[in-house]
């Protein structure tokens, strides 16, 4: 089999420091008059497997307050919790467990 | 009058001619806003495999609904939401086209339209964004501004009136499509 010679692409390097990694972050949603409550909590329930107790909880909670950490842990599997949450078009963001928020 | 129904593993969703007119006509212009590049054109086949790969800076946003759409990763924190903009945004947005691409095909067959459960879920999410695309244009931010565009109703111009009975009537629909789903769970909790 022939094998043409294929461009090599740089991978990307993380530069980001080792404690960075380390770190607690979260994944916060934030209210808006938009989503349905309904809809809130099946997402909740749906995407990060959650109760519908705990789904309705962190609902209220967003709706209520403003905002509600929905996730914590690493940076990559938060980002990608908020990059999720932006798919099913709620307001999310993902910061560190520091964060002002 | 449309209606949704729960039939076995479908669900099924019977729309008025000029209800289904009327969502084809909102759901391509939906696919027309994810297409297209914040100066209005669309973006070559070419660029996407860079794009793909992260090598793109994808800049933020002007319009305000593309950036509902889009949002920041972190609004406290530009320089990683500019990065993470640049790594992710492509898919996110390849991820709404392909949502609205199910409506669309939905919504051209004949009405009752019957959809399977990860149809309906597409749906669902591209219903959503349609609402959000609406509330921006509406001037939807708040829940007071959406207090405040049903309390005087009567004083909008009809094109805005127009939009408003659209945006009741899809969040009707999402809101039925949801339940039905809701539903699929709770009963699975049960067993």
């Amino acid at each position: 089999m022939s094998n043409p010679t294929t461009p090599v692409l740089e991978p990307e390097v993380d530069v980001r420091p080792a404690q960075d990694l380390a770190k607690p972050w979260k994944t916060v949603v934030f209210n808006d008059p938009v989503n349905l409550m309904s809809y809130v909590s099946y997402v909740f329930q749906s995407y990060f497997g959650y109760s519908s107790e705990k789904a309705e909880s962190l609902m209220l909670e967003v709706h209520e307050k403003g905002r509600s950490v929905v996730a914590t842990g690493g940076r990559e599997a938060m980002e990608r919790d908020t990059q999720a949450m932006h798919e099913y078009g709620l307001w999310a963001a993902c910061q560190p467990e520091s964060g002002s928020v | 009058m449309a209606a949704i129904d729960a039939r076995g593993d479908d669900v099924v969703l019977k729309l008025e001619d000029n209800e289904r007119t009327l969502m084809l006509t909102v759901f391509t212009d939906l696919a027309a806003l994810l297409a297209e590049d914040d100066d209005g054109s669309d973006r070559p086949d070419s660029e996407n495999w860079e794009a793909r790969l992260g090598m793109v800076d994808r800049p933020r946003p002007d319009d305000p609904a593309l950036l509902r759409l889009f949002p920041d990763v972190d609004p406290e924190d530009e320089e990683r939401s500019e990065e993470f903009r640049r790594l992710t945004e492509f898919d996110l947005q390849q991820a709404k086209a392909h949502n609205v691409r199910i409506v669309l095909n939905g919504l051209s067959r004949s009405s009752p339209i019957t959809l399977s459960r990860d149809e309906v879920l597409a749906w669902m999410k591209g219903l959503n964004d349609l609402r959000l695309v609406l509330a921006v244009r509406l001037g939807i931010d708040t829940e007071e501004a959406q207090e405040d565009k049903y309390a005087h109703r009567s004083e909008l111009d009809e094109s805005e009136d127009l939009t408003l009975t659209l945006y009741d009537f899809v969040t009707w629909i999402q809101d039925r499509l949801t339940t039905t789903l809701l539903a699929d769970l709770e009963g699975n909790d049960e067993e």
